[in-house]
This record gives C-alpha cells, sequence and structure tokens, in this order.
C-alpha cells in the first residue's frame, strides 16, 4: 500500500471520526411535555367513525383528523379515560400507565419514560393494541379494531 | 454520619470560645474578624448568596489560626440547561497561616474543611392539556477537603486589611452522584469544570484588627 493510500484511509477515517463526534455535539433533547398519544380506528366492514375524543378530567376536546386523534397523556396521574363519540354514540377507552422521570443528561436534564402502558377499565372498546417501544416522551399508537 | 448545621455551629463557637481564652494569656496575640467578599457579594453569585466570617488569630513566629464558617445558598448554573438547580448548605474551615519572611505582607496557608449541602434539580414538564408538572430531586452530601492557599495583605487603615487570596481546594472525600451529577458545594465552589471554576479559586476577604 503506498504512502498517498495510506494518507487517503487516514483522512476518511479522521473524517469519520470528527462526524461523529460532531453529530454527539447536536443531539437533540426530548422536550419536557406531555407524551404524544395517537389513536387509530383500523376497523374495516362496519366502522364507527368518531368525530371528537373528550378527556373524562379536564373535558378537552380533540377531533378526528384524518381517521386518526391525536391526543396526550396526562403528567400528573397514571390513568386517563377519553370518550370517543359521533353524537350517537360513546365509547370509553381507558390507559394506565407509570411515570418514570430520570435524569439525561447534563444538557438535557430530567426526561419523562412512560411504563406499563395498557389498557384499563373502563374501557369499551374490545380490541385495542398498543405500539409502543419505550423511550423518552415519545409518540404511542393506540389502534382499536372493534 | 453527617454533621449537622448546629453541630457545625457549635464545633465554630468553641473555636471562637478557645481563642477568646487566649487573651488571658500575658502577651496579648493579634486577633481579627473577617469577611470574604467575593463570596458574599451578590452581584457575582446572582441568585444566592454565600456569607463567610471568619476569626484570625495570632500565635507567634508569623503563625497565624485562620477559622471560619460559612452558609451558603447558591440557584446559579452554567452546566444544566433543563434544570434549575440550587445548591444550599454550610462549612467549617480551620486552618494555620505562616508570613513569609519578616517584611513581606505575604501569606502561606494550609486548612482543612468539612462542607455539608444539598444539591436540588427541578425540570418543570409542560402540559397543554393536563397541566404542568414540575419533577425534583435532591441529594444531600458531603465534603472533606483540604484548601492550600496564598495570600497578600494590603493595609487599608491602621486596624483594616484587605486580603486577596488564591484557594485551592482540594475534595478528600469522593462526592456520591446518586442523580445528577455533583456541581458545586460550599466553601468549595464548582466540583467540574465551568466557566467560573477558576474564578471561584480566588477570595478577597476584609480583616478588621479587633485587639
Amino acid at each position: 500500500m503506498s504512502f498517498v493510500s495510506m494518507l487517503r484511509i487516514l483522512t476518511v477515517i479522521s473524517l469519520i471520526v470528527f462526524m461523529s463526534s460532531f453529530s454527539k455535539c447536536i443531539e437533540p433533547c426530548e422536550e419536557p411535555i406531555e407524551p404524544g398519544l395517537s389513536v387509530r380506528f383500523t376497523n374495516g366492514n362496519s366502522p364507527v367513525l368518531y368525530q371528537t375524543a373528550t378527556a373524562k378530567e379536564t373535558k378537552n376536546v380533540f377531533n378526528n383528523s384524518n381517521g386518526f386523534f391525536s391526543l396526550a397523556l396526562s403528567l400528573n396521574q397514571d390513568q386517563l379515560t377519553y370518550f370517543f363519540s359521533n353524537g350517537v354514540r360513546t365509547d370509553t377507552l381507558t390507559l394506565s400507565y407509570k411515570r418514570d422521570f430520570k435524569f439525561e443528561s447534563e444538557r438535557c436534564g430530567f426526561v419523562l419514560n412512560i411504563l406499563d402502558l395498557k389498557v384499563a377499565k373502563p374501557t369499551s372498546f374490545k380490541k385495542v393494541q398498543i405500539q409502543y417501544y419505550g423511550g423518552f416522551s415519545n409518540n404511542i399508537d393506540v389502534l382499536i379494531d372493534d | 454520619m453527617f454533621l449537622s448545621m448546629t453541630r457545625l455551629a457549635l464545633v465554630f463557637a468553641l473555636l471562637l470560645s478557645s481563642l477568646s481564652n487566649c487573651f488571658s494569656q500575658s502577651k496579648p496575640r493579634d486577633f481579627y474578624l473577617g469577611i470574604d467578599l467575593v463570596r458574599s457579594l451578590p452581584t457575582y453569585f446572582d441568585q444566592g448568596f454565600t456569607f463567610e466570617p471568619s476569626l484570625v488569630y495570632g500565635i507567634k513566629n508569623g503563625f497565624t489560626l485562620d477559622a471560619a464558617f460559612g452558609i451558603s445558598d447558591i440557584s446559579k448554573n452554567e452546566i444544566f440547561e433543563n434544570i434549575k438547580y440550587n445548591c444550599a448548605g454550610n462549612y467549617i474551615r480551620l486552618g494555620v497561616r505562616k508570613e513569609l519572611g519578616n517584611q513581606t505582607n505575604f501569606d502561606v496557608g494550609l486548612a482543612v474543611g468539612y462542607s455539608y449541602y444539598k444539591e436540588t434539580g427541578k425540570t418543570t414538564f409542560v402540559g397543554k392539556y393536563f397541566g404542568d408538572y414540575t419533577y425534583e430531586e435532591s441529594t444531600n452530601d458531603r465534603i472533606f477537603f483540604i484548601e492550600p492557599s496564598v495570600d497578600y495583605k494590603f493595609q487599608l487603615l491602621p486596624k483594616l486589611f484587605l486580603i486577596p487570596q488564591l484557594r485551592v481546594p482540594i475534595p478528600l472525600t469522593a462526592f456520591e452522584k446518586k442523580s445528577f451529577k455533583s456541581y458545586s458545594a460550599p466553601g468549595i465552589g464548582h466540583l467540574i469544570p465551568s466557566p467560573e471554576f477558576f474564578f471561584q479559586r480566588i477570595a478577597v476577604r476584609l480583616l478588621y484588627k479587633i485587639h
């Protein structure tokens, strides 16, 4: 291997090391906000088109947006109930979870990790699938096929 | 075992008492009351305070005893971006100083210190729909340290002295890292490198000769 080839390889390695160290510097922090909760209805045969989702505790109303709802989990409690309604029919979805606050880093501070997210009572839906892979303040997908 | 603030104050009072007893000796010694200006200035610590009164007692042959008791409550930090930080506690420092030569105003000193403090970190999570939540963690910690120092004495008035001092506190006990990193300790300053790390090694004392 010639000296020039070795120099090129060393340059490339140096560049990769430099880029990787630079990417660590700009790693984004999760914003300290409520975890998002995305609810989608996947039923095909007899779909019920819900127009609104209302939080039981705060009466916040969320509208259907192209077939799914962008909701949120509460930072102050470990269980939350939403009422889905189309004006005629109302269904209930209750979720329970554990809030786990952790120190992430000097720059990001404390972050929230949602653990053990599961369907709880009262829930009127029969088939609820939660797609959640952990992590800090991630969005959570709830698929309802009912 | 943690020493409480009351115990620290008691130790300081005992020291004061023993120094006072020295006046009963036939030959009176120099006795000074001091305060650390830099640590006490609110413009320096713009979010908190440190109050450090001290007693200095001349023994003989250019040796002096130096004792200080400090109270500190600091919220300023340059490390944590998303954490509201606070460090509050007390410290005591006991040491000996020696004049460098007869006609110079330079002193060198060596002190031992004990710092007892609580660090608190808070982050407020914004809850647009269900309300905000403030998460808080705190750790109690203590550190024994030694502190070599060098200073220069300016005489402002017949009984008043201004003393710039370079102190190098060296922790002797490992500080615990239960949650967020130990950032500062009363009487020592920042424990990890920061923009003010070296600046905090500088002290300016005002001493008043009361005897």
